[in-house]
């Protein structure tokens, strides 16, 4: 018997069809592994096994759900409990300011009987042992602001895995946020807790976990279930095929022309933001190349876009053509011709309420004086060119809108994110920085960009660092790919170079300096 | 050295108000014993008020400024009381039980007031205790009443001051005065504060205390947990306002005189300072934040009056110095809190 | 015509309905009164609208910027000067002031961003006990303002008969409102006001611009500042007395609450808001001053009916706003 049966589940948000008559089953024991591009409805699905509220909120569904052969009604999170099922998503549910056993026991606490005060000591050892049985190593009174990012995920699978009658754990891209080594913890746990009786759904895009953890794999491709199998029954680039539904291109090796001029030169740069920092860092970056910033997540490499861009401060010594630039302050940054795209497109890049044609000029008036009409000597900004140089804009980079007055935050990613590449160009910048530029983008609009970016370069010489986490991308665009572990740059490798040697940059090195 | 140093600069606020209290002083030529005296007093005067402020702190909805309220519904406790002639302990315990469910129905609708404006509570508060004083007037100025205890002549309206002689230092000197050194203890007052810091203890062991402290600390990661913070949160306020009712029964009948108009109005105010200035923040207060923070506060108010005369020739310009510190120590503590908690 | 667009117009048609209804109903001196609190009140209410915009939300503290008109209007009465020049010197003075305490003031909210309101609250009722410690020492002869028994300090009140009292009149007083709403309207259009709006709207995406928030807000805090000060001048003109001490301590909120009646939130506001906000909270008062009279014997009462109305405003503001999104 299946633990849970999925029968022709229909959702729509509006007139969109999220999930179009999806059928799926789980069994017993099992690790099922839910593939899909953005936007294939995975995270909708597991929305409503789970009962969140904005299943509700947005008008319910088709379809019905069986557990363990009978039918059931989920409407929110307390009827999932209920029958056995616990999702843990891909944001951390975690408080930093209290320890490791209040975290798990989170509006669970055990309490007293006779006082009604909070039982701590049980707390501790139920805990302890949850901590045991996950062989992790942090303690139960540790408190979480101290603890990585990857034991904080496994603290809120203990809190899931320590309730009684749990029969499902879905996990939301469970790996996004650890390193290496945790991820192979996690392998463990999931197989440990599947030998228990307890089966398991991980939702996630890449290929090669699924590979290793699961026993079957079911694809959505745009709200269809378009195939399950068993693991042994598929390849890698088969699934690949069912995700996108259509020809993969093989990694094309990409060569641009670049002088010996050097347009951007860093020297002992040190920053830091939270738990990720760069220490010393130098780097030479000649003019018209693409160059790749690689690494894993954590390492330092996301903040270099941030520093690069003036958000946050710096100390150390940023030279543009040989000017010095100053740190963390964006202006000066701009006018010296770095453009700086954010990896955080809807908080940093973009306005969200604001129109297109805002958005994409309001930089440059104010940094290069654009779209200015002066009256006097008052300088007033000019809608009309502003309107004009955005419909240009919009054509050149295909942004899917109404109009250029549509607020952005109504475009999906992809042309978002145009959105913000417009921006910076339209600063006419020396050097553009860009930062997971196709994160979160569906792959008609990723390879739209990767092109435009590529056009850009050989037509006009623009200088570009890509900062990304996608290795395979950046091998594709980037010349070289400079890879930063432990906050510095452990090696600066051409694209075509074999793999092997990105792999150990990326665990090794960057202890220099 | 350098633990001097750390210490002025986790302590500032406390620092500079022990700083002026004691230049204060000084120039204020008042004896010791009197001062020390005069402190005490206001220490059994005012500190149940101050530590009614901590649960809403600790819950996450930084300082109840709408604590007037819960002082308006102790003042209409007491008229009740005055009304019906209860003497003595009988008196004020009596007003305890009237102001109970009044306070009660009052944070009620301040609890909910304030879970509607999330992260704007203490401006919700401040406003909401400016709105209700004023209806509070209107009703104090045109409700019919026949007692001539309480009323105006003419039949309309509350007298502008009552006297509380029959409840006056009834808890305070209750079951009678402790002297130790010549200086007049309120012992039984200081007991009820115990109590209350007491029950706040004991409160923060319990899982609401602890969900109240969660929402303080996390209020979306709370919700998230199912966490039912919108309870949690009125709950805290509810309390609140009835310790701040009461705080204002206990502050009244060592006062002796009920200012129908004004009593409530710098209750919060002062309140709110004397806890910042114990060292509190708005994220986080504990109760030696209210005891030396009413101590340190109090002190420059007994001071500054006489070491303006002696500096200025003027007791006027004393007062609205330590009025300008009372707001000024707000400012000064809400600026070094924020930039200790920076991640906005 | 943009939705925006048409409701503005809407608005303003039943203001202005209003409006002539009083004329008809009322008669001709009720409509001059409503006109004249208008004028005497709309700068205070306009003040509003910078400080909005970039960022820093109602700024309850804008009791710093009618101390320095204050300032501004006894020094300029201390040098004799009378009539038209008396009210410029004490502008050109108060200006000077309000720009110095308004940049002081502004960098201190930048220090507590998300606290702006209860900070400003408190900063304003500090700054007018300071400034009450002020008026009583600061050596000020003249003997229209200083008390006649003793020969020191400042009076409470202080009639301006004899130097800029009713200088502008009704008309004047509106015209000098008019040209300050145009002023502030096209300022938002320019480059820096534009600026200034990104800062306030959203200030990361304006750090990715180029545009730094903390000059903005100190600017829009400022400019702030310095209407609060015109305001207070014309209105202490158009009443006939400057009053010290304790008065400015509760102008803030009817201020506020002005702009917020006009339709303005926490996070957004207009000229066009402040025009009308004036408008319907002196339409308020001038409809409910002959009825609370009549039912209040008392007429300073109906002073505190009209600060009760305020605050209830701006409660029903608050909670219309909503929650801020924490974290």
């Amino acid at each position: 018997m299946n633990v849970i049966e999925i029968k022709n589940i229909t959702k729509k948000y509006g007139e969109n069809v999220v999930l179009d008559n999806v059928s799926f089953s789980l069994n017993k024991c099992e690790i099922h592994a839910l593939l899909g591009e953005n936007g294939a409805g995975k995270s909708t699905l597991m929305n409503i096994l789970s009962g969140m509220p904005v299943i509700e909120k947005t008008g319910g569904f088709l379809g019905e759900i069986f557990i363990e052969g009978e039918k059931v009604v989920i409407n929110n999170p307390k009827d999932a409990v209920k029958y056995g099922i616990s999702i843990a998503k891909q944001e951390l549910s975690i408080i930093d300011d209290i320890t490791v056993l209040e975290n798990m026991f989170l509006n669970d606490e055990i309490v007293h009987k006779n006082s009604k005060t909070l039982d701590i000591n049980s707390m501790r050892d139920k805990t302890t042992n949850i901590i045991k049985s996950m062989k992790c190593e942090f303690k139960a009174d540790d408190i979480c602001k101290n603890l990585s990012v990857g034991e904080k995920h496994f603290v809120e699978i203990g809190r899931e895995i320590k309730k009684d009658n749990i029969k499902v754990i879905i996990f939301d891209e469970p790996t996004a946020s650890l390193t290496n080594d945790e991820s192979k913890i996690f392998g463990d746990i999931i197989r440990d807790l599947s030998k228990k009786g307890i089966s398991i759904i991980f939702i996630t895009h890449r290929l090669d976990e699924v590979m290793e953890y699961a026993d079957r794999i079911t694809v959505l491709r745009y709200g269809k279930n378009v195939g399950t199998f068993n693991k042994n029954e598929v390849t890698e680039n088969e699934l690949a095929k069912l995700m996108v539904g259509q020809e993969v291109n093989p990694i094309e090796n990409y060569k641009n022309k670049t002088s010996n001029n050097i347009a951007l030169s860093i020297k002992n740069l040190s920053a830091e933001n939270g738990n990720e920092f760069i220490k010393n860092l130098c780097l030479d970056v000649y003019k018209g190349e693409i160059i790749g910033i690689g690494g894993m997540t954590g390492q330092g490499r996301n903040i270099i876009g941030d520093v690069l861009g003036g958000i946050i401060n710096s100390t150390g010594d940023i030279f543009v053509n040989g000017v010095k630039v100053k740190n963390g302050d964006s202006e000066n940054i701009l006018k010296n011709g770095i453009a700086y795209v954010s990896s955080d497109r809807k908080g940093t890049g973009l306005y969200l309420a604001g129109s297109i044609y805002e958005n994409i000029c309001l930089s440059a008036m104010y940094i290069n004086g654009k779209f200015i009409k002066k009256i006097g000597f008052i300088k007033f900004n000019d809608r009309k060119s502003m309107r004009e140089y955005s419909k240009k804009c919009v054509d050149k980079f295909n942004i899917k809108c109404e109009n250029i007055n549509q607020p952005v935050g109504e475009l999906s990613g992809g042309n978002q994110q145009k959105v913000c590449i417009a921006k910076a160009l339209a600063l006419n910048p020396k050097i553009l920085v860009v930062s997971d530029v196709t994160r979160g983008v569906d792959i008609g609009a990723k390879n739209n960009i990767i092109d435009s970016l590529k056009y850009i370069c050989d037509k006009e010489g623009l200088t570009i660092i890509m900062i990304s986490s996608d290795l395979k991308e950046l091998r594709s665009v980037c010349g070289r790919i400079a890879i930063i572990n432990n906050g510095n740059i452990s090696e600066i490798i051409n694209s075509d170079e074999p793999s092997e040697r990105f792999g150990i940059a990326m665990s090794y090195g960057g202890e220099k300096n | 050295m350098t633990s001097i140093k750390n210490i002025f600069k986790n302590y500032t606020v406390p620092c500079i108000f022990i700083f002026l209290g004691v230049v204060g002083f000084l120039i204020s030529g008042l004896s010791f014993r009197m001062v020390l005296n005069d402190i005490i007093e206001r220490l059994g005067r005012n500190l149940f008020i101050v530590l009614s402020l901590i649960i809403p702190i600790t819950a996450g909805m930084g300082i109840n400024f709408a604590l007037t309220i819960g002082a308006m519904a102790g003042q209409l406790a007491i008229i009740a009381v005055v009304i019906m002639n209860i003497e003595g302990i009988f008196g004020t315990f009596t007003a305890f039980l009237i102001s109970l469910p009044i306070a009660f129905i009052f944070g009620l609708f301040i609890g909910i007031l304030m879970n509607k404006t999330k992260g704007r509570e203490m401006i919700t508060g401040l406003i909401a205790g400016y709105f209700f004083s004023g209806i509070y007037q209107l009703i104090i100025i045109l409700i019919p009443v026949n007692n001539p205890v309480i009323g105006v002549e003419g039949g309309r309206g509350i007298k502008s001051t009552i006297d509380l002689g029959i409840i006056k230092y009834s808890l305070d000197r209750f079951p009678t005065y402790i002297r130790i050194m010549g200086i007049k203890i309120p012992l039984f007052t200081l007991f009820i504060c115990g109590l209350l810091c007491v029950f706040i203890w004991y409160l923060s062991k319990t899982k609401l205390g602890h969900h109240m402290k969660i929402t303080g600390l996390d209020i979306k990661t709370a919700e998230e947990r199912g966490i039912n913070v919108n309870r949690v949160r009125v709950i805290a306020i509810i309390l609140s306002t009835v310790f701040a009712a009461w705080g204002q029964i206990i502050s009244l009948q060592n006062i002796g005189t009920l200012s129908t108009f004004g009593s409530h109005d710098q209750v919060g105010i002062y309140a709110a300072a004397a806890i910042l200035v114990g060292g509190a923040s708005i994220k986080k207060a504990g109760f030696m934040n209210a005891i030396v923070g009413t101590l340190l506060f109090y002190l420059l108010f007994i001071v500054a009056p006489k070491a303006g005369t002696n500096i200025f020739n003027d007791p006027q310009i004393g007062e609205f110095f330590r009025v300008f510190m009372a707001y000024g120590v707000i400012v000064v503590a809400l600026y070094i809190n924020n930039k200790r908690n920076r991640d906005y | 015509m943009t939705i925006k667009n048409k409701k503005n117009m809407l608005v303003s048609l039943y203001v202005l309905f209003f409006i002539i209804c009083i004329f008809i109903i009322f008669g001709k001196n009720t409509f001059f009164d409503f006109l004249n609190r208008v004028g005497m009140n709309g700068i205070l209410v306009l003040a509003m609208v910078p400080s909005v915009c970039c960022g820093a939300g109602l700024n309850f503290g804008i009791s710093m910027g009618i101390l320095c008109g204050l300032l501004g209007g006894v020094i300029s009465i201390e040098l004799g000067f009378s009539g038209v020049s008396g009210f410029i010197f004490a502008v050109a003075l108060s200006v000077v002031f309000s720009t110095l305490t308004g940049i002081g003031y502004g960098k201190i909210l930048n220090g507590i961003k998300g606290d702006e309101m209860t900070v400003g609250t408190y900063a304003g009722f500090s700054a007018v006990s300071l400034m009450s410690i002020a008026w009583v020492l600061l050596p000020f002869k003249s003997p229209d303002m200083v008390w006649t028994i003793g020969g020191k300090g400042l009076r409470t009140t202080i009639s301006l008969e004899n130097s800029f009292g009713g200088i502008l009149g009704i008309f004047g007083s509106i015209v000098f409102f008019v040209i300050m709403c145009v002023l502030v309207y096209l300022f938002l259009h320019t480059k820096t006001g534009i600026a200034m709006k990104t800062a306030g709207i959203k200030p990361k995406f304006a750090l990715n611009c180029g545009i730094k928030p903390d000059k903005y807000r100190v600017l829009g805090i400022t400019l702030s500042n310095i209407l609060g000060a015109l305001g207070i001048l014309v209105y202490s003109s158009g009443y006939g007395f400057i009053q010290l001490y304790q008065s400015p301590l509760m102008m803030p909120f009817s201020a506020v609450a002005g702009i917020l009646l006009g339709g303005a939130t926490i996070k957004k506001a207009s000229v066009f808001n402040a025009v009308i906000g004036v408008c319907i909270f002196q339409l308020l008062i001038t409809l409910s001053t002959p009825v609370i009279n009549s039912i209040l014997t008392d007429s300073s009462l109906s002073d505190a009916v009209r600060m009760t109305i305020s605050y209830g405003v701006i409660l029903y503001a608050l909670v219309r706003q909503g929650g801020r999104r924490l974290k």
